[in-house]
């Protein structure tokens, strides 16, 4: 049942550093200014696979105005074996950007270039060179497996088989590179950072440094995005050890190219699915053979590509065989999930080929086939504690006018000539359900008020607002009596966990929801004398606490805060046993919780078939909040993930030269971004489905990741107006004409 | 739109950036002549009231170009230039920006961007930079009024003009209109972006009040914002 709910939820709450933002005082990494700063620009290697045999950098330092040089003989984030261009051999400290970048072309480094492969598809042949990555293999393989797909498939009265990908390999660009500022003071190092771990990097630093973590200081305050891309942050060791080097603060804020090639990306997929359907829709098999393309660093990303078989297709017989598969290119991490957004681009085109088969339309095929909210996980027979995936596609198909716009593919033509097609698509994911161990603090101050410290960096979802709510919630005060003292400061806050897989709201939530439950009770203590009835007794709401049953019975917040023994401290940890609060079906959830996070999209496109381009004519975002917490911060999580599902459908693509690995579009110029130009605002609706997670703080499930699921909508879209199918994204002009058989 | 007020408590917190600001920075040359903005408060209502003073800031070391000895005050590089290098007619690098209404004498390198001496020499750090290469809009500040990608333009290239950052056109206490709208609007996610959108918006607002969607949508459009907050800038603005 639904919370009643003072502060959660409610529209006119504001993100608790907007005033920072606005005015440009949130201190973004770069913007500390100790005196004598230096900056640094890296040397990179031009070959896609090499050991290098010697490096001498003589030339640099003996430029005028350089300050520290190091390299992979003494950064221990750098490595003389070159596994793809791009790759970070060694980095400059200097007075300004541009003598370091001179300094950068003085280094002599001496390669013994070795064989390489860039075309996954290549990696995979016998014979092929081998990538570096893995000692005698370019691939790994992952399994998956449920029931029995042979008994499946004859039990199927039709058997569809599809190849879809590959998906597109791209850069995650976020707006504020990779950037940091690092001194030290005798041996303890203070760094301002942007991250998305600012725990998780001070564990990096301490173990990649050789010092205790206590004597590393890290602050992350304003993060300009993370979107995956800032879990790992090498940069900042080498920003530690040229300002070891050179005994003066030293900066890392990365070029655009260096972003493009040393940073992470998210990694191309492909896959062979075969799906065997009964006459009346009724899945019965999914065999799914997938690879992953994970580049040079080879992590082992096909794993996460199981989602399509796991979380939304109610199906007991069901296979996954994955292979990730290394190549000599900038190496892969995590882009807003580990792999689900593109994974249901490829599963949502064999989908609905599935259902034109069949004779149903792809609404009702998904309406058909999908888990039902009170269904159990199909792999671990525990139930979920809410789905909203059916509640998604309905909610789409109403924004967008699916019933009476949908029609056989490529059979509408309007008055200017173009194709018009419509689409609709949802999914189910894992997001929320897991994290670490994660603690919030609660501090109360004797005016009534509460300080919070969230030891989380300030990622775009604004979600240490989110903890504001959740303890103002708990507390029973007002949303403006709710601060947030610090956040991401790990000499200060409790670890709050990394910023990933959409847990920071649910799982450093409920810490927090745990937190203010501690100094509320507290408080209460207090409270039960000054009203003369016992603690157990006592409720708070909208800044009073009172006897239950009698609120003229009051006090007020400041009144007894200033009345109790020492200023109250809450601690809060997660998953603590009292905190799985609510139950399904009277089944202990357990923790981790089988939390289902979700994402659904509709859209309308208009193609011209003369010139391949592609124009959304409206989309529909959804994304399952469970309940939204922020709301404004949710909404725009919707309608950011809408912005960036245009991009990834219609725009973003990093091409290598496979010829020799080099990227030819590491800036933004060439690989583009939408603008406000390039989108028609006025046709996109972002809707929050609230489908009430019962393990969720209040409500609540993970959401970050699951609002950029749905682009592989415009592919589906692209072909109810064409008739034809576009397998790979992004869709450009290009890629449209040549499966229209133009180019 | 009309300039509205703002709570004061929420308004008047300093940020930890400035507070490390104030207790670290050196300004690469001196404010010889500003207009501050003085803030009085009564009952949680805000005024302000200008005033003209002279300002000192914290200087750096003034280094003569030719033999490179160092000097406490401009002046007294003048004068030293004056007497040892009496064969050249101005001091190579020194340049007088004016920025926000003061006026900064400071030396720089001829390759030296107006962003990056905005950021790391006169502590103006509100104006972010995104791709150092023209191309993502982050580093847009106002220059005569137009808006400029700031890591586009030559510090040098700058002495002459009047020059306004994010920093230029509210106190932090009472909210520029634009900044109001857009805090009404929730229009911001990781705030990377922001002053970059802000200041381009003003400098079409302030030749145009009320423009059509899409003059101002040309006006953003050459800025790139990740978090696909671009539907709320545009909303709060029209």
């Amino acid at each position: 049942m639904p919370f009643d709910t003072k502060v959660i939820g409610n529209p006119a709450n504001h993100d608790k550093q907007i005033l920072d933002i606005l005015t440009g005082r949130l201190d973004f990494s770069a913007d500390i200014l100790p005196g004598k700063k230096l900056f640094t620009r890296f040397a990179t290697s031009p070959y896609a696979h090499a050991k290098i045999t010697s490096i001498d950098v003589n030339g640099a330092l003996a430029l005028d105005g350089v300050e520290a040089v190091t390299t992979y003989e003494d950064c221990p984030v750098m490595s003389d074996t070159i596994l793809y261009v791009g790759q970070e051999v060694a980095a400059v400290a200097a007075v300004d950007e541009a003598i370091a970048a001179q300094a950068v072309l003085l280094i002599d480094v001496t390669y013994d270039e070795l064989p390489f492969v860039c075309d996954p598809d290549e990696a995979m042949e016998p014979g092929a060179p081998l990538v570096g990555t893995w000692p005698d293999s370019n691939t790994m393989p992952w399994e998956l497996l449920r029931g029995d797909v042979e008994v499946g498939l004859a039990e199927a009265d039709i058997v569809v088989e599809e190849s879809v990908g590959w998906t597109s390999y791209f850069q995650h660009q976020n707006i504020e590179p990779g950037s940091s500022v690092c001194y030290w003071t005798g041996d303890h190092l203070y760094v301002w950072t942007t991250s998305q771990s600012p725990f998780g990097q001070r564990a990096q630093l301490s173990g990649a440094l050789g010092i205790p973590q206590n004597r590393v200081h890290l602050i992350s305050h304003g993060t300009g995005t993370g979107n995956g891309d800032k879990h790992f942050c090498e940069w900042a060791t080498t920003g530690a050890v040229l300002a070891q080097k050179a005994g003066k603060p030293v900066q890392v804020h990365m070029s655009r190219a260096e972003q493009n090639l040393m940073r992470t990306h998210q990694f191309p997929q492909k896959a062979t699915i075969k799906i065997g359907v009964k006459s009346d829709g009724t899945i019965t098999a999914i065999d799914t053979v997938w690879y992953a393309d994970v580049c040079a660093n080879g992590m082992h990303m096909v794993g996460g590509c199981n989602d399509s078989i796991r979380y939304t297709w109610r199906c007991p017989n069901a296979r996954f065989t994955g292979f990730s598969v290394v190549t000599n290119k900038p190496r892969v991490g995590y882009w807003r999930c580990v792999a689900h957004p593109p994974c249901n681009v490829i599963m949502d085109e064999v989908l609905d080929i599935v259902a034109e088969r069949v004779g149903m339309t792809p609404l009702e095929f998904r309406l058909k086939n999908v888990i039902d909210p009170e269904e159990p996980d199909q792999d671990s027979g525990k139930p979920t504690a809410s789905n909203g995936i059916k509640e998604m596609l309905e909610v789409c198909a109403s924004a967008i006018g699916y019933a009476g716009k949908y029609h056989a593919p490529g059979a509408e033509t309007m008055a200017d000539g173009r194709k018009r097609g419509i689409a609709i698509r949802a999914s189910a994911d894992g997001h929320g359900s897991m994290s670490s161990p994660v603690g919030a603090i609660v501090n109360l101050t004797r005016d009534g008020k509460a300080l919070i410290l969230s030891g989380i960096s300030r990622a775009a979802a604004g979600t240490n607002t989110a903890h504001a709510h959740i303890v103002a919630e708990t507390l029973g005060m007002n949303y403006e009596d709710v601060n947030v003292g610090d956040w991401g400061n790990t000499d200060v806050c409790s670890d709050g966990g990394s910023q990933g897989g959409s847990t920071r709201t649910i799982t450093t939530g409920a810490a927090f929801q745990m937190a203010a439950e501690d100094a509320r009770e507290q408080a209460f203590t207090t409270a039960a004398d000054m009203l003369g009835v016992p603690a157990t007794n006592l409720e708070a709401s909208e800044g009073k606490i009172f006897e239950a049953g009698n609120p003229s019975n009051f006090k007020t917040w400041a009144e007894v805060s200033a009345k109790t023994y020492g200023q109250v401290v809450g601690r809060g940890y997660t998953w603590p046993k009292e905190l799985r609060h609510r139950s399904v079906a009277g089944f202990d959830i357990g923790s981790p919780c089988e939390v289902r996070g979700g994402g659904g999209g509709a859209c309308e496109v208009a193609v011209d078939t003369e010139t391949g381009e592609v124009e959304i004519l409206s989309y529909v975002n959804t994304t399952d909040f469970g309940k939204a917490i922020f709301y404004q911060g949710g909404m725009m999580q919707t309608e950011g993930g809408l912005e960036m599902q245009i991009a990834q459908a219609l725009y973003l693509e990093m091409l290598v030269d496979n010829s020799y690995g080099a990227t030819l579009n590491p800036n933004f110029l060439d690989q583009k971004w939408p603008t406000t130009l390039d989108m028609d605002h006025g046709t996109y609706q972002a809707i929050l489905v609230e489908s009430d997670d019962a393990c969720g703080p209040y409500g609540c499930k993970g959401v970050g990741e699951p609002t950029i699921t749905s682009y592989g909508v415009v592919n589906l879209a692209v072909y109810n107006a064409t008739g034809v199918w576009i397998k790979e994204t992004p869709i450009t002009p290009k890629r449209m004409l040549e499966a229209l058989g133009k180019a | 739109m009309d300039k509205k007020k703002i709570p004061k408590k929420e308004a008047g917190e300093i940020s930890r950036r400035e507070f490390l600001r104030d207790a670290g920075l050196v300004v690469g040359g001196a404010a010889i002549c500003s207009t501050v903005l003085l803030a009085a408060c009564e009952e949680g209502e805000v005024t302000t009231e200008t005033v003209t003073t002279t300002v000192t800031e914290t200087v750096s070391k003034f280094v003569c170009p030719i033999d490179g000895m160092e000097f406490d005050t401009l002046a007294e590089l003048q004068a030293h230039f004056a007497a040892a290098h009496p064969e050249e007619k101005v001091i190579p690098g020194l340049i007088t920006l004016t920025v926000n209404e003061r006026n900064y004498v400071l030396q720089v390198k001829p390759n030296w961007t107006l962003a990056f001496v905005l950021r790391e020499k006169l502590g103006l750090v509100g104006t972010k930079i995104g791709c150092d290469r023209g191309s993502c809009g982050t580093c847009t500040v106002l220059v005569d009024g137009r808006a400029i990608y700031s890591c586009m333009m030559l510090a040098a290239e700058a002495e002459g003009t009047e020059i306004t950052t994010v920093e230029g056109i509210s106190d932090g206490i009472t909210l520029h209109p634009i900044q109001q709208a857009f805090y009404d609007n929730d229009a911001i996610q990781c705030g990377f972006c922001t002053p970059g959108y802000i200041m381009a918006a003003k400098a079409l607002l302030d030749k145009k009040a009320s423009p059509t969607s899409d003059e101002l949508r040309e006006a953003l459009s050459g800025h790139i914002c990740i978090c696909g907050t671009t539907k709320r800038m545009v909303e709060a603005l029209l």
